[in-house]
């Protein structure tokens, strides 16, 4: 016992030499890092890395806020294209009866969404990684992303540039910053930095990937469009006829309009498209996507306003695109059948631009430009090619335009685009024939309307105090 | 002149050991137990040492010694004359009395007259045999300001704690348990399993004692994690001495705790009356009514009571084993324990099997070494609560008596076309499942080295490993899991998660005397790491074989199982100091530097500290000739901790891979975070008092406290164009004050009669004083965080009842309450109270005459209000109309001049009546007789024939009783902490019987 007295050095060796090495770990120690995911200053560190970031950019697109659902659905259901049956599963209504309040779902989701592609845009763009041509494509295709993200904003939650220019626009953030609080840029202000981001893109892309990735004609042809929307239309002119005339894209013929709208994949065949987001097996929108809200096996809420689908003469081959009948809706309802794909595990690919519009967009340049010649060529290209007995326009002044426009929206029914159309030229929504669903349901919209546009979203106004004084009139 | 010193200093010893002699014993207490580190002392001088854990010392002492001083914590402090003989020993004697007990402290032990902070305490023996699963449960009503409710009545279910109030508003306001030294990982982590409590892995009759610490100079130690209050619980460990064996085993049944009447479900007469009423009033003629009554199968013969369906008696049962004792060097104590629990509700059980042993061994005067190991594994059974239409709950509710139940054969009946929305909750809970089975090691290994005898090293390793393996099956014909494509029909998921906690702590605690002994004195510092590490499997799958005979069946379609992680760190330096003069002023300081990974690499360490004072003003001389004060001691204390109860890896900014576009994978900025990200801190300031009556016949101790937390961890909302909506950060800030209130007293105290008498009560209020800048609210409806407000806010409408004239809804259009209105679109919410109790806790006596007892204990609680979060379906006016109804809906306007608070029974009711308002919010006030038992104690004499030391028969009545002060209610009272009620199993009352042998 009594050995114990005495003070045995050996014992306290060991807890102090385990003490040391814990201690000299320390720092590490604490530094636990998550399973899934990196830290966001290492993420893009190599090309490999810059090319994930993009990838994740365009998969944003695919949201049901974006081009899964509600920014298509949006250009043809707030216009005279579509309505939803009064049998229905609460989707869409918002859009339908035209009815917005400042926490409407849609225009949060498309702010959110939007501004979230273009921070995935953004870190792509800033980057610090130069030098290689593969580099330059990618980060070309982020500013044509970015672009595209601005320019999509714009429609929603601006007036048109083509009614009031230096009317209020959306915040330019072209930085990553998460506590900033900017405020709303001019219309003019954002367009310049779309035709920037635009012009920077065609220099910097050399590849064409397929049509699920922008491309140096794919961003051409956006800004032919950004044009079109600007009123300047001896560019959008110049800019379409760039594209059709060197592009190598093809239009497409008759005969290949069903194959072309049941293929569900991207194409590598410069074949009509130019640019689209590719919906495949893996994170999809799934249910929320417009096709499943056609699709009679789906929700099937959205059917054909009826003298729309009377429009099409009976051997116009887009009038195949809408099928008669539905069991749950009605025998003499009109089906959307462009998107047949909506049951798939691999659904529809949503087609954002085409050879087809920039025809339009020239067409509709060459008329404004006072080239009506021209302006017939570029439309009936398009309307000989769908009906094979229709000899093609040959009208002259307003009537042109109107020609020009009503073909534009068959040929580009329910890809989002009527709306657009009435909006940028200011005119009235007239919306007939809606299949007798009137229940709380405006048959116009006029160009005074404040519901033109949608309002700011009440969050971001919560949570970004320097815009609390610029919502948009009415809300 | 400095050789001369220097030479001195050399010989002074030597001249002093050459006058010295050892003078040793043995020290005992008065059973003859050896009494380990007790304190001997020369009187009138600084030497001392202390016995070991034989109990035996050894002292040198001079020959001017005159006196030995004996003394140790608990006992009666004893002085020995030095005579002659060389070898004294002494039987010490226990000291009666609140202050001199000890009590577990952070990191150690402490006599309670030198505890500065606000602890409550139970000894172990409170939470033996309580026919519930968890001690947390067990804690409802024990301790002031300690609020203590169960969400759910399924057993081994997550328990709600709060102490002193809301802390957080976006983190975790749940205290830390600390078991056995370890600060454990405490909550629910589950995945199906509707809830599920990992404190239910420890069997509480192996606890040997619970301390909550509540204040700063009690709990800072605890540094980042103390916020919200440190429950630190300690196994039970042997003694020396005789083996003692020990035989506990109860069993009893369990039934519904609290059904108020008006929810009770309409009879099939009742029903149909009311839905005819309700057909004519929508307007709907004799023949619709006859078509309709067809469609909807109210004529069917059936007529059953779905509560009565699901209901059955649940068993209650355990049995604890124990032995105990050791010799002079190694102590043991080793148990074993099942304990098994069925809900009064078909197919809800909870199965525990637990063992736990803890050795300690000295090696020598100076090592000792130590282990304790807690092990368990239980089994619970359940089903989904809330809205899942396969809760029995929500059947007992909602299915109509006229739904058959059964096939011809007696099988339970599932024919989709009967059961259309709620399933046959017979049938669920026969052919599918849901079930979890958790197993649980709590271990610990020490070392503890004594350099000097005064100065110690302890080094000690915990383990808190658990796995949690989760199975649900969803059988292919009906429910959740079918569908009429084969391929994907039924459903398996299982998760399997794993949970290792390993935390070392190293101390050196120095002892240390001066001033004649007048100024005693502890000082502990150390060093703690930890880590916890999850790692959670999961898989899923449908399209299973058409039978429900396989356990495990292989399904067609295997999803893609998930592998998913989360661990988080901490490193501490921690210290801390008492000191106490002339035996009647303490004061005590704490610090710890807390290092988290949790938090931003900027803001990674913390430093937390806290003084505190106590004065025993009846040691002092003014006093002594006042009587009456038996004890009064004075304490006060202030300090800063820390709230770290948020999820892992929130400050980190990272991108996320879990995307892919066009067949390349993708990744994505998935969270902002936050480098400067720290924990919230609170600043609690607490002042006691403690008194003693008449020889400690009454005890009082009453606390007022404040505390104040800032840097509240909230989602601060970010502009969408950043491309997020929201950060965690630290703004925003709230306090807590209030009074507690602890009095226990032994009005009666004879030979064969005792009666004691007690109650504790605690008031607190709360407020939010700041949120985000530019956000004066966060509305979670029906809740509101308002600054200024309480955080529990209810924020609604507010119903004022039928419309006499008409029947129609009524509100009052604001809070004035000067105008109703029956225009909903015009009716505006405002604050009605809180779901915060303004006052809680628990009353209770016992009666002892001869060897019988009579135990009983009260809980309360008042001023909060109750939400019955799913009226809105149950009395609907009928815009449910083919659910049941509460019998409150009875009550319904019928003719002009009916004066009621239930508005006209429309069929498809469109009125919005059922909306959320203040008619489905109910006082929460209630008295609930907690435990109620009647014990017989066999007579010494008894025993001595038996050749048994004890020998207890008992009867306990658990939740037996339960008084609510609402005529409306339709909930049971006691609900989760933001009183919600969310169709969750109903609160078990316990009746069992027991008995407990001691050898």
């Amino acid at each position: 016992m009594n050995k114990g007295n005495k003070l045995k050095l050996s014992y306290i060796f060991l807890p102090v030499a385990l003490a040391i090495c814990i201690s000299s770990c320390k720092k590490d120690f604490l530094n636990q890092r998550p399973y899934d995911s990196v830290s966001s200053d290492v993420a893009i560190s190599n090309e490999q890395d810059l090319q994930a970031a993009l990838s994740g950019a365009y998969a944003n697109l695919r949201s049901s806020s974006l081009y899964g659902r509600d920014a298509i659905l949006f250009g043809d259901l707030v216009a005279d294209n579509l309505y939803i049956s009064s049998n229905n599963s609460n989707r869409a209504l918002d859009m339908y009866q035209i009815n917005y309040t400042v926490t409407n779902a849609t225009a949060q989701g498309i702010w959110q969404s939007a501004y979230s592609t273009i921070l995935d845009a953004n870190n792509v763009i800033n980057s610090k990684l130069t030098g290689s041509a593969k580099i330059d494509q990618i980060r070309g295709e982020a500013l044509a992303l970015r672009a595209f993200m601005y320019s999509e904003l714009l429609k929603f939650f601006a007036k048109p540039f083509t009614v009031d220019p230096n009317g209020s626009g959306v915040p330019l953030v072209v930085e990553y910053n998460p506590v900033l609080k900017p405020v709303r840029n001019t219309t003019a202000e954002v367009y310049t930095q779309i035709v920037s981001d635009l012009t920077t893109a065609i220099g910097l892309l050399t590849e064409t990937k397929s049509s699920g990735f922008f491309s140096k004609y794919a961003a051409k042809a956006l800004l032919a469009r950004i044009y079109q929307f600007k009123g300047d239309w001896t560019n959008a002119l110049s800019t379409a006829k760039d594209v059709i005339d060197n592009g190598g894209y093809t239009l497409l013929e008759r005969d290949e309009v069903a194959d072309f709208w049941s293929n569900n994949t991207d194409r590598t065949d410069r074949k009509e498209v130019l640019f689209e987001v590719v919906h495949d097996v893996s994170g999809n929108a799934g249910k929320e996507s417009m096709p499943y809200l056609f699709d009679q096996n789906g929700y099937g809420d959205a059917l054909v306003a009826e003298s729309f689908y009377q429009s099409f003469s009976n051997t116009d081959i887009r009038k195949d695109l809408i099928t008669v009948g539905s069991d749950r809706r009605g025998p003499d309802v009109k089906v959307v059948a462009k998107f047949p794909n909506a049951g798939s595990s691999d659904p529809d690919d949503m087609k954002i631009i085409r050879l087809s519009e920039v025809y339009f967009i020239a067409a509709e340049a060459a008329y404004n430009l006072h080239n009506e010649a021209d302006a017939l060529d570029y439309v009936n290209a398009i309307a000989t090619r769908r009906d094979n007995l229709f000899a093609g326009y040959s009208s002259t002044g307003a009537a042109l335009l109107d020609d020009i426009l009503m073909e534009r929206r068959k040929e580009l029914a329910f890809e989002g685009h009527r709306y657009w159309d009435l909006a940028r030229n200011n005119r009235d929504v007239i919306r007939i024939d809606l299949g007798n669903n009137y229940v709380n349901v405006p048959l116009t919209l006029s160009t005074g309307d404040f519901r033109r546009i949608l309002p700011i979203p009440q969050k971001e106004m919560d949570a970004n105090a320097n815009l609390r004084t610029q919502q948009n009139t009415g809300y | 002149m400095k050789k001369v010193l220097l030479l001195l200093l050399f010989v002074t010893p030597v001249l002093a050991s050459l006058a010295q002699r050892t003078i040793t014993g043995k020290i005992t207490d008065q059973n003859g137990i050896p009494v380990a580190n007790a304190s001997v002392a020369v009187k009138g001088s600084s030497k001392g040492t202390v016995s070991n854990a034989l109990g035996d010392y050894s002292i040198n002492v001079d020959q001017k010694a005159k006196t030995l001083i004996f003394s140790h914590t608990g006992m009666a402090t004893a002085e020995m004359v030095i005579g002659t003989n060389d070898e004294i020993n002494i039987s010490f004697k226990q000291v009666e009395g609140a202050l001199q007990e000890v009590v577990v402290v952070a990191y150690g032990e402490q006599q309670r007259r030198k505890i500065t902070g606000a602890i409550g305490k139970l000894p172990g023996s409170e939470v033996e045999n309580i026919p519930m699963s968890s001690v947390d449960q067990m804690l409802q009503g024990k301790v002031a300001g300690l609020q203590s409710v169960a969400p759910s009545g399924q057993p081994g279910s997550f328990q709600d704690i709060r102490i002193r109030g809301i802390g957080s508003i976006n983190a975790s306001s749940a205290p830390l348990f600390v078991i056995d030294g370890i600060p454990v990982n405490s909550g629910d982590f589950s995945g199906a399993t509707s809830s599920s409590n990992m404190l239910a892995g420890l069997n509480p009759n192996d606890i040997e004692s619970i301390s909550v610490l509540k204040d700063a100079a009690s709990a800072s130690i605890y540094g980042s994690r103390a916020a919200n209050g440190v429950i630190i619980i300690n196994t039970r460990k042997g003694r020396a001495g005789k083996t003692k064996l020990r035989v506990d085993s109860e069993f009893g049944s369990n039934s519904i705790a609290y059904r108020p009447s008006a929810a009770k479900a309409l009879t099939k007469s009742e029903f149909l009356d009311l839905s005819k009423e309700g057909m004519i009033n929508a307007g709907y003629s004799q023949t619709d009514i006859t078509d309709l009554f067809d469609q909807l199968g109210f004529n069917s013969p059936a007529d059953y009571n779905w509560l009565d369906l699901v209901k059955r008696k649940g068993q209650q049962q355990q049995v604890n084993f124990s032995a105990s004792g050791g010799d002079q060097r190694t102590q043991f104590f080793i148990s074993g324990g099942f304990f098994n629990q069925q809900s009064m509700i078909i197919g809800s059980e909870f199965k525990r099997y637990s063992a736990n042993i803890n050795i300690k061994h000295q090696v020598d005067k100076r090592l000792s070494i130590g282990a304790s190991l807690n092990l368990s594994t239980f089994h619970q059974m359940g089903e989904s609560e809330s809205g899942n239409f396969r809760n029995p709950i929500i059947a007992a509710a909602g299915l109509l008596p006229m739904q058959e139940a059964y096939n011809a054969d007696g099988t339970p009946n599932y024919d989709p076309t009967v059961f259309t929305s709620i399933f046959n909750p017979l049938a669920t809970a026969k052919y599918d499942r849901l079930g979890n089975q958790t197993s649980k090691l709590l271990g610990t290994a020490n070392v503890e080295y004594k350099i000097l005898d005064n100065l110690k090293l302890s080094s000690r390793f915990g383990l808190d490993y658990s796995t949690i393996d989760e199975d649900l099956y969803w059988n292919p014909f009906f429910g959740d899991g079918a569908t009429p494509d084969p391929s994907s029909t039924g459903y398996v998921y299982n998760r399997n998660n794993r949970l290792s906690n390993w935390v070392w702590t190293n101390l050196a605690e120095y002892n240390f005397k001066a001033w004649n002994d007048n100024i005693t004195g502890t000082v502990t510092a150390g060093y703690e790491a930890q880590k916890s590490k999850q790692l959670t499997l999961d898989g899923q799958g449908s399209g299973l074989p058409l039978t429900t005979s396989i356990l495990y069946p292989s399904p067609v379609t295997a999803l893609t199982p998930t592998y998913a992680g989360s661990d988080y760190s901490f490193v501490s330096l921690l210290s801390k100091a008492e000191l106490t003069f002339f035996n009647k002023y303490s004061i005590s300081g704490s610090v710890r530097r807390d290092g988290s990974s949790r938090f931003g690499e900027n803001n990674r360490y913390g430093t937390f500290w806290s003084i505190g004072g106590a004065w025993n003003i009846d040691q002092e001389k003014f006093m002594s000739n006042i009587s009456m004060f038996s004890l009064l001691k004075l304490r006060a204390s202030y300090g800063v901790n820390g709230n770290a109860n948020i999820d892992n890896y929130q400050w980190r900014p990272t991108y996320s891979y879990t995307t892919t576009y066009n067949g390349l994978p993708g990744s994505f900025p998935a969270n902002v975070g936050n480098l400067n990200l720290t924990w919230e801190q609170n600043k609690p300031f607490d002042i006691g008092v403690e008194i003693g009556l008449l020889k400690n016949r009454v005890i009082i101790e009453a606390d007022y406290y404040k505390r104040k937390t800032d840097k509240l961890l909230l989602d601060e909302p970010l502009s969408y164009t950043s491309g997020f909506d929201k950060y965690k950060n630290n703004v925003g800030a709230m306090e807590n004050k209030g009074f507690e209130l602890t009095i226990n007293t032994t009005p009666v105290k004879t030979k064969d009669f005792t009666w004691t008498f007690g109650f504790n009560a605690a008031w607190n209020k709360n407020k939010v004083t700041k949120l985000v800048d530019g956000q004066t609210e966060i509305r979670t409806l029906p809740y509101l965080v308002r600054i200024g407000e309480d955080v529990q806010s209810i924020f609604t409408r507010l119903w004022a009842g039928a419309d006499p004239a008409n029947g129609d809804p009524l509100w009052y259009t604001d809070e004035t309450k000067k105008q109703t209105t029956s225009d909903f679109s015009k009716v505006t919410r405002a604050i009605i109270g809180s779901a915060s109790p303004k006052g809680f806790g628990g009353i209770n006596t016992s009666l002892t005459y001869k060897s019988i007892s009579l135990e009983a204990q009260l809980n309360y609680q008042y001023g909060n209000y109750v939400n019955d979060g799913w009226g809105f379906i149950f009395q609907s006016d009928g815009a449910y109309p083919t659910l049941n109804q509460y019998s409150k809906s009875l009550e319904r306007w019928q003719k002009p001049g009916d004066k009621t608070n239930v508005p006209r029974y429309d069929f498809a009711n469109a009125t919005a009546s059922n909306a959320a308002s203040t008619r489905y919010f109910f006082k929460g006030d209630y008295l609930r007789l907690r435990n109620v038992t009647l014990g017989f104690d066999m007579p010494p004499s008894v025993l001595k024939k038996l050749q048994l030391s004890k020998l207890n028969f008992y009867v306990r009545g658990t939740n037996i009783w339960t008084k609510t002060f609402d005529k409306n209610i339709t909930v049971d009272p006691e609900q989760q902490i933001n009183g919600s009620s969310d169709l969750q199993y109903f609160i078990p009352k316990s009746v069992t019987v027991g008995l407990n042998i001691q050898l």
